[in-house]
């Protein structure tokens, strides 16, 4: 019976891709139900698959086109892969119903479908990245992946957005173009573009020591071009501007699921391709861990630093970047694991911090400084609590899923030989500094506004019940994981040693 | 399926104040809100009176991140987290009749019971790490207490209250990295056998040095006392009572584990804690003696029991497992001092609402004929001084006998200084009695201008149980002493392991009482020959007191603010001097310059900088700061010597830098350039790295 299932992955794709076409012939609300249908859908799909695969006990490569290797084009999936597909799919559908509102309100009207065209194009390309078996096909989505995130952010149609959007689209070129570099090499030394035939290629090419100098420019190539799409730490500072400017369901979407794809994919380019020994062995991991560390200090001054919630948030997201590659960097089992963990974890919660912060900003009367904020979490208090526990979970407190996370990096840094305590001093002056920025948000939201500044009242009537849907489902998301992870946990180990 | 399971009551106790807390803030100013706070205190109370009666035992929930955390349900913590939550309850009903009169800001409710949650996940914790997770909670919900007022005053004392509590946080961070790294564990049920086989002293004592800075931060010993009576003050009463009462318990209880569990046994460490504990509970008394601001005057007295406290802490360290009545005396007297104080505050914050001042000459006479006030005081006051009948006595007479027992164990120059200790103990014991008399009198008995103040009801059936509860407590356990205190303290041997006693105490037998007996009359002494005639005289308007201790006598202003904020930049900026002066190493130290005026930025600034972000956002000033008061204060000050026009032109090219350097970081070529220096060195990095 669950054999059948083996097809969702491929299906789940195509129907994401055929989602996005018919979306051009539909009216602006028809292309929303859409896809919020088909993402529900391919979130079911995520979950029946992943059924299959933990019974199973084994991933499954899938062959596309009865072409058979090493012609053809593959698709392989695992336990991983399925929760990391279950888990972009889930906040897709989240961030579009939750962002629904400020896409009326500030799209024009037959544009909105445009919008709704790019989050299905956004999604098959997250969908195939985490799938796929084929470094080229990887890259042809990454590059889908940049023009569909693109869209998403211009499509506010402000001067602002749009030059936000430039910004992205330049480092995203740079990081794609490195990725297609790092192809050619590689292709052009092993003559491969699947990954197991190619990490065969590259283990005893690495062995032998021949074509020393190609090989490694390809590693490094190909590591820094995700790198720089997820905005790992010298390479972020697109982030501030684009989260800032984006609607609060493209700022959900781009930070908590587009840049965590690049990563997924990265993971699986380490496991699949590299082999982690060669990966520890060539000093990527020391400076993933470096660079992660930097982004985790870094990141968090800068949002220390910020005048606004959305740049404060923005350069929070730089610094939970960190703190996935310091998790790659330290081993690859346990660091792995806490950093799969906390793609789901910042999944979970930066989605419904930006679309809570949304909402805090429409309510203050668009204006984004903190002091137009104050008093906010009492004029829309159910985004209130959404943001205050988010802001809790993205500190680390028990009883979300952050201070689960937390744990396992903690965990993963007593292992790291000779980083333990670089490890541990830099996750706590970052849970400092994260305390610093939140609370200071969430005694700002939560402090009365003073009388007679009265112009920053509610504008517009609210359009709260999608936002307070997708808020709520995200909170008691977050602390179902944080009350009860171990599950989660199992599978998640069971997945890494899987792929 | 048995629901009364360890990890079923510990999810409840921990869940009931958080639900608690954002309940509170979904019904935020409303009269919600005020019922709120008391009812799920009182939940908490149930729940943890239950989870000691039915659910013994030590547990790491699931529900907590599996192994990650773990806790003790039954145990010496037990006590705390129960006497921690009545306290919370009474708190939170008299603070009802306390924001009658003040302004009760917002979230008031949330942060106080999320500061119950961290609390009583602090005492229930059963390893190092966990208890210091919901330490750092604490610290930092707490701080909303302190700077609650906004006055200048308060945001004077909250940051230093913050500033102390990240420092002192990261302090035993760090000491418990390097315990976990030379002992495997941190957990209290393994941590004393594995430190007893730790190799590496050094390490350890470095380690013990670090956690004790960290915990005794809290508890306000000495040398890092400063933050206490101006946090104590500024706090709205019943949150001082909390942060008196529970609180720097929390300290002492960080303290008492470092001390019993990792030190047991080890003189070099005792000694420095008795050092350090009969410095603060001199210190202390003193300093209360010598206050006018009866608030002030409480302040002070909290820090010399907790001086009392940690004397008998270090009797247990250096005693061992034979240190019982060390531990029944730590025990009884932490829980006393809590009741103790919640009393006592709840008094002054009574009488700042009714009289709208606690100097000692406005509301001189103000007690008179307010018999309920009188109880509530009268009982604080007896049982602080230690008088036969009520529970202080109990609590310093075993914390007495435990000196005398240590004092059998040594010989030579040690027992000398045992004994002087054992008079200190004493003599401080007479000053505590000396400075509540002082108060009493002062209040209750003279004649004042507090007479007239209009009468204004301020007690109600909020504030009746809060304080009347812990008056009949402090007196039952005072007379029953042998009895209570075995239910009591039993729990506090058990957590050293220590033997148990083989007679009973006979706590009104001459030899004990011999010790009252010293203290009363160094007590009178003290009040009749300094307070009444150095200290006050006499007017046409009846007695004056006399502030003895200037304003300006403040250790955080006299030292700790001159040597970190302007010593130890200035004598950075003497060696740069040199330097400068030198010529081969002028054009060096140039370049320099401009990375050391950063560094020592970062240093002078270094207290403030948690709360700079604070500051120049939730409370911003509206003042434009004046270039002596700018972010380049320093860089000011050390051109200074050069002329002040030379200083200001400094301090404007480096704000047009700063300026400037926002500006270009918020361009997308920086951004570029940026990223392809982080290119570069990972390129170059793996190269070097590979073929090598």
């Amino acid at each position: 019976m669950t054999e059948f299932f083996i097809n969702f992955p491929c299906f789940s794709i195509i129907l994401a891709l055929l989602a996005s076409a018919v979306s051009t012939l539909l009216g602006k609300s028809a292309a929303r139900r859409l896809t919020i249908i088909v993402c529900a859908l391919i979130f079911c799909a995520s979950l029946c698959t992943l059924y299959h695969v933990v019974c199973a006990g084994e991933s499954v490569t899938y062959m596309m086109g009865h072409f058979p290797a090493p012609f053809g084009n593959e698709i392989r999936f695992g336990i991983f892969e399925c929760i990391m597909a279950a888990t972009f799919s889930l906040v897709m559908v989240l961030c579009v119903i939750g962002g629904a509102g400020s896409v009326i309100e500030r799209i024009g009207g037959f544009r909105q479908n445009l919008y709704y065209i790019m989050a299905d194009l956004a999604l098959a390309s997250l969908l195939a990245l985490t799938y796929t078996n084929d470094i080229f096909t990887g890259y042809v989505f990454v590059e889908i992946c940049t023009v569909a995130a693109c869209g998403l952010l211009a499509a506010r149609n402000s001067g602002k957005s749009i030059s936000a959007a430039m910004r992205y689209m330049i480092f995203s070129l740079i990081g794609s173009g490195l990725l297609v570099l790092g192809i050619i090499f590689l292709y052009g030394i092993t003559g491969h573009l699947l990954f197991p035939q190619l990490k065969e290629s590259v283990a005893s090419l690495w062995a032998s020591g021949q074509y020393r100098i190609p090989l490694t420019a390809a590693l490094c190539l190909l590591t820094i071009g995700p790198a720089i799409k997820s905005g790992l730490f010298p390479f972020h500072l697109w982030m501030p501007d684009t989260y800032s400017t984006a609607l609060p369901g493209s700022a959900g979407i781009l930070s908590g699921i587009i840049s965590k794809g690049y990563i997924v994919f990265m993971m699986k380019l380490v496991f699949q391709v590299f082999g982690t020994e060669i990966f520890f062995e060539s000093g990527i991991s020391l400076i993933f861990l470096v660079f992660g560390i930097c982004a985790m200090i870094f990141g968090s001054v800068g949002a220390i630093r910020a005048k606004s919630i959305s740049r404060m948030n923005a350069y929070s997201s730089a610094a939970q970047i960190g703190y996935i590659y310091m998790g790659m960097g330290i081993s690859a089992e346990i660091g792995m694991l806490a950093a799969a963990l906390h793609i789901i974890c910042h999944a979970v919660t930066k989605s419904a911090v930006f679309l809570s912060s949304g909402e805090l900003i429409r309510v203050s009367g668009g204006k984004s400084d903190f002091f137009s904020l104050q008093g906010a979490g009492h004029r829309a208090k159910l985004a209130g609590v959404v943001f205050t526990v988010g802001a809790m979970s993205m500190v680390g407190i028990p009883l979300t899923m952050g201070f689960i996370t937390k744990i396992y990096f903690a965990r993963a840094g007593i292992t790291a030989d000779g980083m333990t305590l670089a490890v541990l001093l830099a996750l706590a002056v970052s849970t400092v500094l994260n305390v610093v920025y939140f609370l200071k948000t969430m005694i700002r939201i939560y402090t009365p506004q003073k009388v007679g500044s009265q112009e920053h009242i509610v504008t517009g009537a609210p359009k709260g019940k999608m936002l307070a849907f997708s808020g709520l489902v995200l909170t008691v998301l977050n602390i179902c994981l944080g009350l009860h992870c171990e599950p989660l946990v199992q599978l998640l180990r069971r997945g890494i040693e899987m792929i | 399926m048995n629901v009364f399971t360890a990890e079923n009551f510990i999810a409840v106790i921990l869940l009931l104040p958080l639900v608690g807390a954002f309940l509170c803030l979904l019904f935020s100013g409303g009269r919600a809100e005020r019922a709120l706070g008391p009812v799920f205190a009182l939940l908490t109370l149930a729940a943890v009176v239950l989870g000691a009666r039915f659910g013994g035992g030590k547990v790491s929930p699931m529900l907590f991140g599996g192994a990650a955390l773990s806790f003790d349900l039954g145990g010496f913590g037990m006590l705390f987290a129960v006497l921690g939550a009545f306290m919370w309850l009474a708190c939170l009903l008299s603070a009802n009749d306390y924001f009658k009169t003040f302004r009760r800001r917002h979230g008031y409710g949330f942060f106080s019971l999320f500061t119950l949650f961290a609390t009583t996940g602090f005492f229930l914790a059963n390893d190092l790490f966990t208890a210091f997770i919901f330490f750092e909670m604490m610290s930092l919900a707490s701080y909303t207490w302190v700077v609650h007022d906004r006055s200048d005053f308060a945001m004077n004392a909250s940051r230093t209250y913050l500033a102390v509590g990240i420092f002192g946080g990261m302090a035993a961070l760090m000491g418990l990295f390097i315990l976990y790294v030379n002992l495997g564990t941190l957990s209290l049920d393994s941590i004393t056998a594995a430190a007893a086989g730790c190799e590496n002293r050094a390490a350890l004592y470095a380690a013990g040095c670090c956690v004790l800075a960290g915990f005794g931060a809290k508890a306000g010993m000495f040398p890092l006392q400063f933050w206490m009576p101006k946090s104590y003050v500024a706090a709205p009463a019943p949150s001082t009572a909390l942060l008196s009462g529970i609180l720097s318990k929390t300290g002492v209880m960080g303290i008492i584990c470092v001390a019993c569990k990792v030190f047991a046994g080890n003189k070099a460490f005792m000694a420095l804690l008795l050092a350090l504990a009969v410095i603060t509970m001199v210190m202390g008394a003193v300093m209360a003696l010598l206050s006018t601001d009866l608030k002030r005057t409480l302040a002070c007295s909290s820090m010399s029991q907790i001086g009392f406290i940690l004397v008998g802490v270090a009797m247990m360290c250096g005693l061992g497992d034979h240190g019982v009545l060390a531990a029944w005396g730590v025990a009884s007297q932490m829980v006393n001092h809590s009741l103790i104080k919640m009393l006592l505050f709840t008094c002054s914050g009574i009488i700042l609402c009714g009289a709208g001042s606690l100097d000692l000459n406005r509301i001189r006479g103000y007690g008179r004929n307010k018999p309920l006030l009188l109880v509530c005081f009268i009982f604080g006051a007896l049982a602080v001084g230690g008088i036969p009948g009520f529970a202080g006595y109990a609590g310093k007479t075993l914390l007495h006998e435990a000196i005398v027992e240590y004092a059998a164990t040594v010989t030579g120059g040690a027992a000398a200084v045992i004994t002087a200790v054992e008079w200190i103990f004493l003599i401080s014991g007479g000053l505590t009695i000396a400075y509540m008399t002082k108060l009493f009198v002062a209040v209750f008995v003279e004649k004042g201008p507090g007479q007239t103040i209009a009468k204004k009801k301020v007690f109600t059936a909020n504030s009746v149980p809060a304080t009347l509860v812990p008056a009949a407590v402090l007196l039952v356990a005072g007379l029953f002493a042998n009895r209570v205190m075995g239910l009591l303290t039993n729990p506090a041997a058990e957590f050293i392991g220590a033997h148990g006693l083989d007679h009973s105490i006979h706590f009104f037998a001459f030899v004990n009482l011999k010790g009252f007996i010293i203290s009363a009359v160094v007590g009178i002494a003290v009040y009749f020959g300094i307070v009444r005639t150095v200290l006050s005289r006499k007017t046409d308007e009846g007695r004056k007191y006399k502030n003895a201790v200037p304003e300006k006598l403040d250790m955080e202003e006299l030292f700790i603010k001159p040597v970190f904020g302007r010593f130890v930049p200035r004598v950075l900026c003497a060696i740069m001097a040199l330097f400068g002066e030198n010529m081969v190493l002028a054009p060096l130290s140039n370049v320099g310059f401009k990375f050391f005026s950063i560094d020592m930025k970062v240093l002078s600034d270094g207290p403030d900088a948690a709360v700079v972000a604070l500051r120049n956002t939730v409370f911003k000033d509206l003042k434009e700061p004046t270039v002596e008061k700018s972010r380049y204060r320093l860089l000011y000050r050390m051109r200074l010597s050069k002329g002040e026009e030379c200083a200001r032109d400094a301090v404007c090219q480096a704000q047009e830098r700063e300026n400037t350097g926002r500006k270009l970081s918020a361009t997308l070529s920086f951004s570029l350039l940026l990223s392809f220096a982080g290119i570069c060195a990972f390129i170059i990095y793996i190269f070097i790295r590979v073929l090598r």
